[in-house]
């Protein structure tokens, strides 16, 4: 509001203004009372040369009149007439201040403080006054025992808005102090308080993007609405839940921006750091709720300092307190952004500049800290601190940029499933009719069904990719841990985010999050070095980790990576003979040495931290990413750095998968897990003690799995007449030997729901393109139980429920489960699947 | 399907409140003897069709079936009751029940919907250690005809389907 005319009008001009205004203003006079609020803000925001300045007495009861005034504009005073009357006393003292202090407000400071203190304190009485009386008038409260005033007291501001609270009696300083109660939420409320906090969880991610835009236009209101709605929102959402901290705290910010909005209060750097402490408060205390709705049973929820932040907001928000600004670290003024973040030590250089580039080539309306943030390279609060130091004052004319608004619907999960299950369904009858024969000999018939498999194509694509989200938000928490523990640690570390708008499957995101964290911070802990080590390595004191997630061959690869120590090949395998895991003079390969990491209670960090090296963690996190599917690969060099890849599918619905034929059952086997199939030479193959078969290729030798006898399907059939298909899984590569390669398929995968949850080997069903069932392969429950059973169960048992007592030869065993196939066959009229076409 | 539907809506309007045995039975055979089954369980019944084997099950697992996009366990009622294999024929049929999720069962043939008021049921008779007759409700008479009531949830859900790989060997 500091506005260049009112500037030049002097102090006695605008009080002489007042005086004349309040004397006739009514409460229904808005605009007056707005323009008085707006001389009172002048008056406060005065600044100029000797003589045209006012007092800092008279500053302060200018800024008590305009909240005052702010009141009655608003309606939340009670008795508007009263409050009018006390502004008028107020201006009257104001005017008399200044004829007291002489005609020259300039001597104001030197006058003895005698006469024009006291009739500040009676205006200050005065005022708290009528604060004192409102809310709990309202309340109709003031009967009751002091404590249960005291609880009252929330709800009245909640209801009124009114800012300062001073209901206790304990009067003015004492008054805006805050006691935060234990939190309780009932369980009845839980589902709800679970929505509230994921939803609280986003606008706090778009304050902090508000926060950045108000700092930068600072004048714009269109901005600082931008940043008072989300508070509101969670504010509204936290009071019906009974969240009193979180209302108390947000009410109390939305106070403050509150009068930003109106002009009442400047956006000073002091008032932006507040905002970022009280975001930063929120964050906690709404994790801590998000993690007593998982798991009730925790006694309390842990409390951040919310009292302390709520009576000082009320404090900044009643007293007009300017809070003092963080002021930035050297940046020279008028320097960049960027430059000053890098002089900051917030981001390296090559950050910016790949920053300044991006915003050249495709974001020209972008600012570089805006870029920056969406990098992740650099906090809110960085580049706020950063713009502070360029002490420019913002030349460009407000932004015009209009908020979009999100055009989302929230959607329940299990419906989006649902869909996804239903279209993948639609696509299998589709590709039923288009393979009739009668489709196939009408050629406008069959052009029409073309249209619709097209159509229907779509339709799939379009259900899959409702189910992702990008997984930048899951990096930014990384950024977090990284400063954390890097902190903790005493390192240097820097995170470098890239491919956070790499879309997931959202069940996948969910739970990449925790292995994401435990590789991450081995990273920091186990890979960077000291910064006296780095040093004495030739290395940048400063560690960098990478942190990139992309597209690879229809995988999403997440790769982190460090320029620390690397992997010792040499100390993990001893380390790992030590544990028994490896027999001493076993040859491993650089892949199963690093592979030791991820075994149970493995770790090579010689002493315990407190935040890792217990061991606990790895094989966890080799498990989690294994139930998504993916799996996870080690390069590294000795002295210069490790990469961790994580390769997860697309989405969890969908495997890519190869069709195999054994006997008459077809099954699945996840090609990301392929490594070549053949047919194999009888030379290359090798019997091992009659009891297993390896075969030999170019050198490597991989034990054969016969999935037909081990399944009980078949007889062990020759692989030389039969294809082995050469498969990956954590303990290296193996051969499952079947009879006929289908070929490659993308499957729906279904469960078999929990009555089948014991099988091994087998980790779901799909429904392929004929509407019959194949199985899915897991190799390493496969593996597990080729070795725990290199003699058939199903045989024995199939033989046990036809009731031939004892259990004959193999071969018999055999043809009773062949003969009781061939009936079934028989009569469903379907020939055996050997010749099914597998549809394309 | 829709006679069984209709059955169904029948029902629940008749009895209500009524916990006793009496009820719809949806009656079915195995070999010569007949089996009933309480209609408020049985979602479909549909022909024999493509089972897919699933390795290390018990023996009475038959496999499992596509039911509309959905993976369904099918028992072979014969497998489960220790009577002698029987090619499937025309008249196979596959009934599928509702028992908590859903599981079907083959059996060899269904008959149809039997009224069976509580006073014509009978407790089970007891067979010595030989039959497991836990597994039935009651003795349902119809005319001359004795009809086994089955407690279908108790038949498909007391054993586990899938043999734990410690016992098998």
């Amino acid at each position: 509001m500091s506005d260049k005319q009112t500037t030049s009008c002097k102090t006695a001009d605008l009080i002489s203004k007042l005086e004349e205004a309040v004397g006739s203003v009514d409460k229904d006079h808005l605009s007056v009372l707005a323009k008085m609020h707006g001389w009172c803000e002048a008056l406060v925001g005065l600044t100029g040369p000797d003589g045209e300045q006012p007092s800092a007495e008279q500053c302060e009861r200018a800024r008590s009149t305009g909240s005052l005034l702010e009141s009655v504009i608003l309606g939340e005073a009670e008795n508007p007439e009263e409050v009018i009357a006390s502004i008028a006393k107020t201006i009257a003292s104001l005017a008399g201040g200044d004829a007291g202090g002489g005609n020259a407000v300039a001597v104001d400071d030197e006058a003895p403080a005698g006469a024009s203190s006291k009739s500040c304190s009676q205006v200050e009485a005065d005022l708290a006054n009528i604060f004192e009386e409102e809310p709990v008038a309202q309340e109709d409260s003031t009967s009751l025992p002091p404590e249960v005033t005291g609880q009252t007291e929330d709800v009245a501001q909640g209801d009124t808005g009114i800012a300062p609270e001073t209901s206790r009696p304990s009067a003015t300083a004492a008054g805006h102090s805050y006691e935060s109660e234990p939190l309780k939420i009932d369980a009845s409320e839980i589902e709800f308080v679970q929505a509230f906090t994921e939803e609280a969880d986003e606008h706090l991610e778009s304050i902090e993007a508000a926060v950045l835009g108000v700092e930068q236009a600072p004048e714009d209101t269109e901005k600082i609405n931008d940043l008072f709605r989300p508070f509101h929102t969670i504010k509204g959402m936290a009071g019906f839940l009974n969240l009193r901290d979180i209302g108390s705290l947000t009410h109390e910010v939305e106070t403050l921006i509150d009068q930003a909005r109106k002009g009442d209060r400047k956006v000073t750097p002091g008032l932006i750091d507040l905002i970022f402490e009280v975001v930063d408060i929120l964050k906690t205390q709404i994790g801590a709720i998000t993690a007593y709705t998982q798991d009730p049973t925790g006694d309390e929820i842990p409390q951040p300092p919310i009292s302390k932040m709520v009576t000082k907001l009320r404090e900044v928000v009643a007293g007009g307190d300017e809070p003092q600004g963080v002021n930035p670290p050297a940046g020279g003024s008028g320097a960049k952004v960027g430059e000053n973040l890098v002089e900051q030590r917030s981001v390296p250089k090559e950050v910016v500049d790949f920053a300044l580039e991006r915003q050249e080539n495709d974001k020209p309306d972008k600012k570089t800290g805006e870029i920056l943030v969406d990098m992740k390279a650099a906090t809110p609060k960085q580049v706020s601190q950063a713009i502070r130091a360029q002490k420019e004052p913002s030349k460009e004319p407000p932004a015009s940029s209009k908020s979009a608004g999100d055009q989302s619907v929230r959607i329940d999960t299990a419906k989006l499933d649902a869909l996804v299950d239903m279209v993948g369904e639609l696509v299998i009858a589709q590709t039923q009719v288009g393979a009739d024969s009668s489709v196939l000999s009408e050629e406008k018939l069959n052009k029409n069904v073309n249209q619709v498999t097209k159509i229907v194509r779509d339709v799939q694509e379009v259900a899959m990719a409702m189910r992702m989200i990008p997984i930048g938000a899951t990096f930014q928490k990384m950024a977090r841990l990284v400063r954390d523990v890097s902190r903790k640690a005493g390192k240097k570390v820097d995170l470098v985010i890239s491919g956070e708008e790499t879309e997931l499957d959202k069940n996948v995101i969910q739970q990449i999050g925790d292995p994401l964290v435990h590789m991450v911070r081995n990273a920091v802990d186990h890979g960077v070095e000291s910064p006296e080590e780095r040093a004495a390595a030739g290395k940048p004191e400063g560690g960098t980790v990478h942190l990139s997630a992309f597209h690879h061959g229809g995988n999403i690869v997440i790769e982190i990576r460090d320029d620390g120590k690397g992997l010792d090949r040499d100390k993990l395998i001893a380390k790992g003979i030590e544990r028994g895991i490896v027999k001493p003079g076993e040859e491993l390969t650089d892949e199963q040495a690093y592979g030791l990491v991820f075994a149970a209670g493995f770790s090579t960090a010689t002493k315990v931290t407190a935040i890792s090296g217990r061991g606990v963690g790895m094989d966890v996190v080799k498990r989690n990413i294994e139930q998504l599917r993916g799996r996870v690969d080690i390069t590294s060099e000795l002295g210069k750095g490790s990469v961790f890849s994580i390769r997860l599918p697309l989405t969890l619905a969908i495997i890519d998968g190869m069709i195999v034929r054994v006997g008459k059952e077809r099954f699945i086997i996840q090609t990301v897990t392929l490594e070549q199939s053949l047919r194999p030479q009888p030379e290359q193959i090798t019997t091992v003690q009659h009891r297993g078969e390896v075969l030999n290729v170019r050198g490597r030798l991989i034990p054969l799995i016969q999935l037909g006898s081990l399944f009980g399907l078949t007889d062990r059939v020759d692989p030389c007449e039969a294809m082995v298909v050469i498969a990956q899984y954590e303990g290296g590569p193996v051969g499952l030997v079947v009879e006929e390669l289908l070929g490659q398929q993308q499957v729906v995968i279904k469960s078999l729901g929990k009555r089948f949850e014991k099988l091994r080997g087998i980790s779901g069903a799909a429904i392929l393109g004929d509407g019959k069932i194949g199985l899915i392969i897991e190799l390493s429950g496969l593996v597990g139980a080729h070795h725990n059973h290199p003699t058939e169960i199903i045989r024995q048992k199939k033989n046990m429920d036809l009731g031939d007592g004892d259990s004959g030869t193999s071969d018999t065993r055999d043809e009773t489960v062949a003969g009781k196939t061939a009936d079934r066959n028989g009569v469903a009229g379907n020939d055996p699947a050997v010749e099914e076409p597998l549809l394309a | 399907m829709e006679a069984v539907a209709e059955a169904t809506d029948m029902h629940t309007e008749e009895t209500g409140a009524d916990d006793s045995l009496g009820s719809k039975y949806l009656t079915f055979t195995l070999g010569d003897e007949t089996y009933g089954v309480d209609i408020l369980k049985v979602r479909e019944i549909i022909g024999i069709m493509d089972i897919t084997q699933v390795p290390q099950t018990s023996g009475f697992v038959e496999g499992v079936i596509n039911l509309r996009g959905k993976v369904i366990p099918v028992v072979d009622l014969r497998a489960k009751f220790r009577l002698e294999h029987k090619a499937h024929d025309q008249q196979t049929c596959i009934i599928v029940v509702d028992v908590g999720e859903l599981m079907a069962i083959i059996v060899d043939r269904v008959q149809q919907v039997d009224d069976i008021p509580s006073e014509n049921i009978e407790p089970a008779p007891s067979l010595g250690s030989a039959a497991d007759t836990g597994l039935i409700l009651g003795m349902g008479k119809v005319g001359d005809d004795v009809k086994m009531l089955l407690d279908i949830d108790r038949v498909l859900t007391t054993e586990e389907l899938v043999e734990t790989l410690g016992t098998a060997s």
